[in-house]
């Protein structure tokens, strides 16, 4: 079990500056990939990250020192808001949301794997791929999920769904995913 | 292939993310214990869960460079502390008979004048621009926009003694057998009888002498000093004295409004322009080796920052970007 830290640990700056470090080189990479899935720009994708970190420093010290993954969550969640604000302002279209109306149903081509390709090879790549394909929903619960390594309760309260939707809609990514791994050989 | 059942989900999820409560641990290991196929239903999952992550892991983002460019965003200085620094400055004295420039970085209090007829001190704050102030010894004081300086409305007893936050640039007149001392949080600075600069930020103090000789003292252990003549300039941090050359002959350039650049190395001319514009303005990592090589000769009057980095372009071959706050300057492939 991971040890809580208490907010009390980090009254001291220097404690304060080492967990905020600590946090930044932890997550930096995750969090501009999590923003690389909605905005396509590595710059930009940084530039929100950057001012997320900053703004926790100049204004929201005491998220540092929040519980387990509070952190995670708070970050994760912060990126994910401010890369859907860029996009309407940038008035560019969403690469998903959770106000898409789609049907859960009618989207199947993600399981068309043409099974003469050697999957073998760049199984990573295909996976990568075949995520990117999910339906809007699906793909919006497992990114959150997967790269934020959230619980689905943390996931649930993020995107103001309910937690039985989101283990729906987990496992309906990883059975696809899982379909994949298994039409590649991969085990 | 094996489906999860429903209610193992949950367990499963936390199993995924390494933080399964005991139940939730025993739950799953009876069902994976019930038949080997179970078993291996699960280490699948778990290795599928594990290679997404690897699969969604890129592009590549360096989070060492994005930590640099944090530390300068935040005003990190090598003090260790991170402060935004109001675009501290630096203090200049300048004068044919005696002059002295001290600038302190600190805060900035809200009212532009007030004074205490009782205390027989006077506050005035440069609020809006560079303020001119003449001291009841006829020494004049041009303030930087944001510092504060603190005098009284007589000089009385044996020296003469101001205080200072923020930039300001010391024109003293001479009086023997009395003293003109600045103090700042940090520093005091003894006018011997010259011209210089002091610039005490929020980290440290500099001070800069452009003519003459001045006294300068860590304030908590006044046996700390050195004596400063002519062109030499000293930074009292954490860390320490340390007294060198000017680097710099811009220190005054919020003064003038003139920055002017002889043969100036791009590195020295990238602090220059932060110090004048307040913003951050870096060589590139790769370009930083070979400052030396671009010589700039140019002299800004009232550009903006854009229109004088537009200039070095111009003059250089390199490009800039703004990237976050921070201006910087790079070589085109």
């Amino acid at each position: 079990m991971a040890t809580k830290r208490d907010i009390t640990d980090l009254i001291d700056e220097n404690g304060i500056q080492s967990k905020f470090k600590l946090v930044f080189e932890e997550l930096y990479a995750p969090l501009c990939q999590y923003a690389f899935t909605f905005v396509k720009d590595k710059d930009t994708c940084e530039d929100i990250v950057q001012d997320i970190f900053t703004r926790i420093w100049e204004k929201n010290r005491t998220v540092l020192g929040a519980y387990g993954n509070g952190i995670r969550y708070y970050l994760f969640t912060a990126v994910r808001n401010n890369c859907i604000t860029y996009l309407r302002r940038e008035k560019r279209t969403p690469v998903y949301t959770l106000t898409d109306n789609m049907n859960e149903n009618s989207s199947h081509q993600w399981m068309e794997i043409a099974p003469e390709t050697d999957l073998r090879t760049d199984y990573k790549a295909r996976l990568a791929e075949l995520i990117e394909q999910l339906p809007p929903k699906c793909k919006e619960v497992f990114l959150l999920a997967r790269m934020g390594q959230l619980s689905g309760q943390e996931v649930a309260t993020a995107l103001g769904i309910s937690a039985k939707t989101v283990e729906n809609q987990l496992w309906k990514a990883m059975k696809v995913l899982r379909l994949l791994a298994k039409s590649s050989n991969m085990y | 292939m094996i489906e999860i059942p429903e209610h193992l989900r949950g367990a499963l999820e936390n199993h995924f993310l390494g933080r399964e409560s005991s139940e939730e641990k025993t739950l799953l290991e009876t069902w994976r214990s019930l038949h080997p196929e179970y078993d291996e239903e699960v280490t699948r999952l778990m290795q599928l869960w594990s290679d997404s992550g690897d699969a969604l892991a890129q592009p590549e983002f360096d989070t060492s460079e994005a930590w640099r460019e944090m530390e300068s965003r935040l005003g990190k200085k090598r003090t260790g502390l991170w402060v935004r620094l109001p675009l501290a400055g630096r203090i200049a004295i300048a004068a044919t008979m005696i002059g002295a420039l001290v600038m302190v970085g600190g805060r900035i209090f809200s009212d532009r004048t007030s004074g205490d007829t009782a205390t027989g001190w006077r506050t005035v704050v440069a609020v809006g621009g560079n303020e001119k102030i003449t001291l009841p010894d006829g020494s004049t004081v041009s303030l930087r926009n944001g510092a504060t300086l603190q005098y009284p409305y007589t000089f009385e007893g044996s020296e003469r003694k101001v205080m200072l936050a923020g930039e300001a640039f010391f024109d003293i007149r001479p009086e023997k057998n009395h003293p003109f001392r600045i103090g700042t949080v940090r520093s005091i600075t003894e006018v011997l009888g010259t011209s210089f600069l002091v610039n005490a930020s929020s980290l440290s103090d500099t001070i800069i002498v452009t003519t003459g000789r001045v006294l300068f003292a860590d304030k908590s252990q006044p046996d700390r000093n050195c004596i400063l003549s002519e062109k030499q300039e000293a930074i009292l941090s954490e860390k320490g004295l340390e007294k060198k050359p000017v680097t710099s002959s811009n220190y005054l350039s919020w003064e003038t409004g003139r920055l002017v650049f002889r043969q100036t190395p791009l590195d020295q001319v990238a602090a220059d322009l932060s110090a004048h514009y307040g913003v951050f303005v870096q060589l590139a990592d790769t370009l930083a080796p070979k400052a030396g090589m671009y010589p700039i000769n140019s002299e800004f009057t009232s550009q903006s920052l854009e229109q004088a980095l537009d200039e070095i372009r111009v003059l250089t071959g390199l490009q800039y970007k703004k990237k976050a706050a921070t201006f910087i300057i790079y070589q085109p492939n």
